[in-house]
């Protein structure tokens, strides 16, 4: 392998160049490279976890993000802000819901910190506002309640339609 | 197009998800939709710590009205009772707190914050609800408290803070008003009527207090395990000997800001023999700003002799410290900036980063010294004297001067404080040079702005879109006058500007919006 690059192997059999700088946004690439003594001359880095299309979103991702800063860990703010996703980040996840499921599959294993997080406000926000029942048909939910738990339901969530 | 569905996620992620939601709408919404969502939202990890309050944005400077607003009652009487054995830390606010403590009781419930509350209830609440007392006295190690700043100090501080240690005879970890950055309000004890007591448990203890007769209040030997104490100081009297202060030897962790506009003269007097005094520290943070008659500035040798050299299990000392000396017919000459980072070697580990303001006459100089990298949250007073360097920690930066800055210092700016939450610029000097035409500058959190005493020069560098990019802001105070001229009057595009996200405009009480207004400020929350 040359440079500064390594070769990325998605479960597909698909390979990419990618900067190593930019494939260590992933702590689990990271922790191959550095801790597992995997070295940028071996062969390629196999993931079996990611198919060919969602590797090509995450690499591109990343590529975006590779000068950020880390996250910073803010111990006053506790709150939750889900309203803080770049626009860039806001186009980037405008995909179909199956695509945006993947790739928070792909972020978890991979351990993106970053994009981690934002696929997973993304969802949030979708859920957010939501009765139970638009719930449902947003992420295409059966509703498995029984008929008795579905009437003790209501009867609790009677406020929830109240508002 | 795939056909993953959100139920192919594991539990583990979809928790994640649920964590970034209101834990009410959880309760709410999510946990009725199907039979996993209903578990997984009663899942202990998602109920151990539990938020619990109506006000959201208490930090960003505007506030939202979450739904548990209207449904708090509802929540107590449905909800609670089923997780309240798992509840293990608990956030509540002034709306939410009696109705939630009130809903059942908490057997595992040892970690309390108490956020945007005003003084008056807490006190009545300490002393006369009884839930609250009962888990005070019984559970509660750890204790958070946010005051909020509307009123004025009706019942005193102190009166709260010592109702509370007497009552919580558990507590460990006290955080008494220091929660968040943009609380200013700090408490005052009284000389004369101070009460007599002791604390044996409190262990770590943090608080904003107004002057270093506090100080003395806290380490007069009431806290006798004290080991850390984090302090804002807010105003710069005080005593000027160690006269009632027993117990210093305890602390491992000590933290003492200063007043960052008023700069204390008791650094000599009270603060080195303070320091000297505190034999055992491991960890030692210093901000202060320091003023001095006929001396010279605070270099690495001085702190090194007069009280760093007693501190033999001393692992981290950061600082940041001003001096401004002030010399009156002494023949003293002031150190060189030279001078200053050759006091520095081979005394400490870090690098030290030092300037004395070129202004500076052979009577009269500043100086700052810093540790790096930097370990406070707010940086003064950066001019085009600023040459860089990285600042991860800073959250809150104040550029000032009467001579324009400079396009490179605004790069440079960007570039060292890339987690800036908020900004104030104060120059009414034009820019010394204009901005490139392809160059960005970019803030990725700054969510708060201050150019209301700033030339337009800087106005225009940080609303237009083409010069800064500027995703998260929310909050600008901008004069009214320099608004209507950038937007020509709001003829111009909407979407050149950085208008986008605010949700706070603080333009002056004159300022009459335009019909037009909500296209430029669409999710605008409040103006003033």
């Amino acid at each position: 392998m040359a440079g500064n690059k390594i070769k990325l192997q998605s479960n597909d059999g698909d390979t990419f160049d990618v900067d190593v700088e930019i494939a260590k946004q992933s702590a689990t690439i990271k922790t191959m490279l550095e801790d597992l003594g995997m070295s940028e001359e071996d062969d390629v880095i196999p993931l079996p976890n990611v198919n060919s299309a969602i590797l090509k979103k995450v690499i591109q991702w990343a590529t975006h993000h590779k000068d950020d800063p880390p996250p910073p860990e803010d111990d006053e703010n506790r709150e939750k802000n889900l309203s803080d996703i770049s626009s860039w980040d806001q186009d980037f996840l405008k995909v179909d819901q199956g695509t945006l499921f993947e790739l928070i599959l792909a972020a978890n294993y991979l351990d993106i910190k970053g994009l981690l997080d934002v696929t997973c406000k993304t969802v949030a926000n979708m859920i957010k506002g939501r009765t139970p029942e638009e719930i449902r048909r947003q992420f295409n939910i059966k509703n498995d309640f029984t008929p008795q738990e579905e009437e003790q339901i209501k009867k609790e969530n009677e406020w929830c339609e109240e508002k | 197009m795939n056909d993953f569905n959100i139920l192919d996620l594991p539990d583990e992620i979809l928790l994640m998800i649920f964590n970034k939601l209101n834990t009410i709408d959880v309760f709410r919404l999510v946990q009725y939709v199907n039979r996993r969502f209903y578990e997984l939202s009663l899942d202990g990890c998602q109920v151990q710590d539990m938020q619990m309050t109506t006000v959201m944005g208490v930090d960003t400077h505007y506030k939202q009205i979450s739904p548990i607003d209207t449904n708090l009652p509802r929540i107590c009487r449905n909800i609670l009772p089923k997780i309240h054995d798992k509840v293990q830390k608990l956030t509540v606010d002034q709306s939410s707190m009696i109705p939630v403590l009130h809903a059942a009781d908490y057997p595992q419930l040892y970690s309390l914050t108490i956020i945007d509350i005003e003084e008056e209830f807490l006190h009545d609440c300490l002393s006369n609800n009884i839930v609250l007392r009962d888990l005070l006295i019984k559970q509660i190690t750890n204790l958070n408290i946010d005051i909020k700043c509307r009123t004025p100090l009706a019942i005193t501080g102190f009166q709260i803070f010592e109702l509370i240690i007497c009552l919580c005879e558990n507590l460990t970890t006290f955080n008494f008003g220091d929660m968040l950055f943009s609380r200013e309000r700090a408490v005052g004890f009284p000389t004369i009527q101070s009460r007599s007591y002791s604390h044996s448990a409190l262990v770590e203890l943090r608080m904003k207090i107004e002057t270093f007769f506090d100080l003395v209040y806290l380490l007069d030997g009431r806290f006798p395990c004290l080991s850390t104490l984090i302090v804002h100081v807010y105003d710069h009297s005080g005593p000027t000997n160690l006269d009632g202060i027993k117990q210093l030897s305890t602390l491992k962790y000590f933290s003492l800001c200063g007043s960052l506009y008023i700069p204390t003269p008791l650094y000599d007097p009270l603060i080195v023999p303070l320091l000297s005094g505190m034999i055992n520290l491991e960890k030692l943070q210093l901000c202060l700003r320091v003023v001095r008659l006929n001396s010279n500035y605070i270099d690495g040798s001085q702190l090194y002799d007069q009280f760093l050299c007693s501190m033999s299990k001393l692992k981290r000392f950061t600082f940041d410290i001003k001096t401004i000396v002030r010399n009156q017919n002494v023949d003293i000459e002031l150190s060189s900036n030279e001078q200053i980072q050759r006091s520095f070697v081979g005394k400490f580990d870090q690098q030290v980063f030092s300037y004395i303001n070129s202004n500076s006459s052979k009577l009269t100089g500043v100086c700052r010294i810093c540790s790096l990298p930097y370990d406070f949250r707010y940086f003064f007073n950066v001019n085009n004297y600023f040459q860089g360097g990285r600042f991860e920690k800073v959250r809150q930066l104040r550029m000032k001067d009467s001579i324009g800055f400079t396009y490179e210092l605004f790069q440079r700016v960007a570039q060292g404080f890339p987690f800036l939450k908020y900004l104030y610029i104060i120059n009414m000097s034009a820019m010394k040079n204009k901005p490139p035409g392809s160059l960005l500058l970019t803030f990725p959190y700054l969510t708060y702005l201050d150019i209301d005493r700033a030339h337009d020069d800087y106005i225009l560098l940080f609303l237009l879109k083409k010069h800064a990019f500027l995703p998260r802001l929310s909050y600008l105070s901008i004069e009214k006058k320099p608004l209507k001229t950038i937007t020509n009057d709001f003829t111009i595009d909407s979407t050149d500007f950085n208008f986008s996200e605010l949700k706070t405009l603080i333009v002056g009480r004159s300022f009459v919006p335009p019909a037009n207004f909500h296209v430029y400020f669409p999710i605008l929350v409040m103006y003033e």
